[in-house]
Order: C-alpha cells, then sequence, then structure tokens
C-alpha cells in the first residue's frame, strides 16, 4: 500500500503525455496544456530510470517521484493520455544493444502498455487500437468497405500476378522497414519500379505490397482528431509530385484546403472504424477521385504547424479535454 | 534534424553488391544518426514543464526558427511517425 498521508505535497495528474524526450512535436502538446493551466506530467521513456515510480494496482494509484516533485495518477481524476511512442518494437536491426539497453527497453514499454488499466481517460491513441490500426491490409479492406477509391493492390512475395496492375507499379513495404547496410541505416520509401525490375527482385524473402501506379497525382494528408479534419494538398511549384513527395521535402508546399464533404466524412469513420481518435491519412486526388492510401495512427503532424498555419497541437488538446 | 539530413545519402548500389530484394535495392541511405551535441549546448529539457527551451532566450524550442523543428514527414526516419523516438 502506498503510505499517501506520508507524503506532504502531490501533484494530481490529469494529463499525461508518454513520449520520448526527443520528440519535439510533444513539445507543442505541453506547451498547450501549460497555456491553459492544466494540471499534466510528460513522462519520456528515455528518461524513467530518472524517476522512481511506484504503481500499486490494488488502490489504482500510480506514484512518480522525482527529486523535487511526486505525481499521483489515478483512474478517476486522469482524463487524457497523449501516446507518443511505437507500439511495434523496431529496431530489431541493431545489434550492439547492451543487455541493460534490452531490459529496459522492453520493460518500460510494456509498462507504457500497461497504462491502458486508466481507462478512463481519454487517449490520443490506445495502443491497442495503434496495434490493429498499424496494417496497411486491414486500413486498405476497411477503406473500400467505407466508400473510399483505392489504387489495385496485391499483397506478395512473387510477380506473377502483377500485369493488371499496370507497368510501372509502386512498390512499398508492408510494415516500416528500417534496417543497416554496412555503415548506414536504411529506410524504404515508396518507390516506382517497372515489371522487369520486380521480375528481377528476389521478392521471395519477404512480401511486399504492389500497386497501380497513379500517375500525374496530387497528395494530400489529411489529420483527423475527433471529428476535426484538417487537410493539406502537397504541390511542387504549383503541381502534384512523382512519386514519394517525402523525397522531395525541401521544394514542396503544403497548402491548407478543405476536402469535399463526402471525403471528410469517410476520413472520419475509418479513424473510428479503426477505433482511433487521431489519425494522420494519406490520399491521393487522381483523376477527378479522392485515393486513399494509408492511415498512420502515430502520425507526425508538427511540421504543419509552421508551413500551413495548422495548429494541430490546440485540436489535440480539446479532444483529452472534452 | 537537418544534420542527419545533410548525412543522409541517395541509395546508391556499391560495385560488385548484390541486392536481392527491391525494397532493400530501393530503400533509402543515411549515415547512422548521432547525438546531436549543439541541440544539448543550445537547449535543455525541462522536466517539469514538458518542453526544451533555449537556453539563453527562455524561450520554447518549438517557437524559434531553428533547425531541430520537424520540417517535414520526412523526420519519419528518426524520431517521427514510425519509430517515435524506438
Amino acid at each position: 500500500m502506498l503510505k499517501l498521508e506520508k507524503i506532504e505535497k502531490v501533484n494530481n495528474v490529469n494529463y499525461l503525455l508518454l513520449s520520448d524526450s526527443n520528440d519535439f512535436t510533444t513539445d507543442y502538446v505541453s506547451i498547450e496544456l501549460e497555456k491553459r493551466g492544466l494540471e499534466y506530467l510528460r513522462l519520456n521513456r528515455d528518461l524513467l530510470p530518472n524517476f522512481k515510480i511506484t504503481w500499486n494496482i490494488c488502490n489504482q494509484n500510480l506514484l512518480i517521484e522525482s527529486n523535487e516533485d511526486r505525481y499521483l495518477i489515478e483512474n478517476d481524476s486522469l482524463l487524457g493520455v497523449y501516446y507518443r511512442a511505437p507500439t511495434y518494437l523496431r529496431e530489431t536491426f541493431i545489434k550492439n544493444k547492451s543487455t541493460e539497453d534490452q531490459l529496459k527497453q522492453s520493460q518500460w514499454m510494456s509498462f507504457y502498455r500497461n497504462l491502458l488499466c486508466f481507462d478512463n481517460a481519454r487517449w490520443i491513441n490506445s495502443p491497442s487500437a495503434t496495434f490493429y490500426a498499424e496494417n496497411k491490409m486491414i486500413q486498405l479492406k476497411l477503406a473500400k468497405e467505407i466508400g473510399f477509391k483505392i489504387p489495385q493492390t496485391i499483397l506478395a512475395n512473387n510477380s506473377e500476378h502483377i500485369e493488371s496492375l499496370g507497368d510501372p507499379v509502386i512498390i512499398k513495404s508492408l510494415d516500416t522497414a528500417i534496417f543497416t547496410i554496412n555503415e548506414y541505416e536504411a529506410f524504404v520509401y515508396t518507390n516506382s519500379v517497372s515489371h522487369d525490375e520486380l521480375k528481377k527482385s528476389k521478392l521471395s524473402i519477404a512480401p511486399a505490397i504492389i500497386q497501380e501506379n497513379l500517375i500525374s497525382k496530387i497528395d494530400y494528408r489529411v489529420t483527423v482528431i475527433g471529428n476535426t479534419v484538417l487537410s493539406v494538398k502537397i504541390l511542387n511549384k504549383g503541381q502534384g509530385v512523382m512519386g514519394d513527395w517525402r523525397k522531395e521535402k525541401d521544394d514542396v508546399n503544403f497548402i491548407s484546403c478543405e476536402l469535399p464533404a463526402p471525403v471528410n466524412y469517410m476520413c472520419c469513420e475509418i479513424v473510428k472504424k479503426l477505433g482511433l481518435s487521431f489519425g494522420a491519412i494519406d490520399l491521393i486526388f487522381y483523376k477527378n477521385e479522392f485515393y486513399f492510401i494509408e492511415i498512420n495512427p502515430t502520425g507526425e503532424w508538427a511540421w504543419l504547424v509552421d508551413s500551413a498555419g495548422q495548429k494541430i497541437y490546440e485540436y489535440i488538446c480539446d479532444y483529452m479535454v472534452s | 534534424m537537418e544534420i542527419f539530413h545533410s548525412l543522409a545519402v541517395r541509395a546508391t548500389k556499391n560495385k560488385g553488391e548484390i541486392m536481392s530484394h527491391l525494397l532493400i535495392d530501393k530503400s533509402f541511405k543515411y549515415k547512422i544518426p548521432t547525438q546531436n551535441e549543439s541541440l544539448h549546448r543550445d537547449y535543455s529539457y525541462d522536466d517539469k514543464r514538458g518542453y526544451w527551451l533555449n537556453k539563453n532566450s527562455g524561450h520554447p524550442l518549438m517557437h524559434e526558427d531553428n533547425q531541430y523543428k520537424p520540417r517535414t514527414k520526412k523526420e519519419d526516419v528518426e524520431t517521427g511517425e514510425d519509430r517515435k523516438g524506438e
């Protein structure tokens, strides 16, 4: 039992931010909560060993102590959680972690997931929903059911059934793919490839998503928070970007825009049906229609604050507070 | 983060290197990120407030124009939507 009566001053936490100290995006949310005068605590996985943490599950209270402060988290008083942490551990490519680091990473990550005990709070997003939603085939199936157009798509570890997709096609990883190649790290973006390239590739070692290539497209980035939809179109010198726009990061503009009402509705629907409260959706406008490409439950948004004037942190706080 | 980008190199297949899968062959390669010393020289993380502050001006890092602010979704590669500081 925690002897809380012995603790002179405890700060009750109403809003909890689960992040990493290097995740600057979370800074926006901390600043906004502070501005509103709300009681919040940001816990960073990389700094957790600096705190003393004691969680009494019988009393359902979690005490977090630093050198200067004490914080108490209780199910009745915790109102919102902003979860900025991975649900899948993808550092399988790093082999040189110490045993201590391996233990630290796995156990603190589990601590984060166990915080789902605080089920009275509004989560952005619940890691269990994110776990489900971060699967591209599930996303595409659901998007189609909702009424979105989707590109012709196959998941395959061979190139025998790609004729109907046109040539060239899009190839992308089924899950985020980061690995090491000699002294480099490598990240897999979306790429346009020819049938010839696909046929020469040893696809059998891992499945990939192979998609119809929607050439002459315009990319849209849509951020959904609850029922709020904020969208931008992504242009380079006034034109849509060929291929993955992230490769032209310094040259593109993000133009704030309104989507047609039915598209807005479908964006909200897919977020809800995946059990999420937040989603960053990639759409493509092609031949006068919007195509769903994917949704990222832990999508990045901080760059849109300056580049498109979208104060997404305000909506995140609004959602948690409501 | 910009320092990481400046180190990034476009995927190039080394002579004689045989890539077996297109996802590897087409991947974007960059030098493994290291701790950014200038960040810690200019800014400090305030545990209590939960955000980074400029050591000189006292302003939040995110309210200033600087190289560390996420500028595109490209920040995926470091701590963004694909890894979240993993």
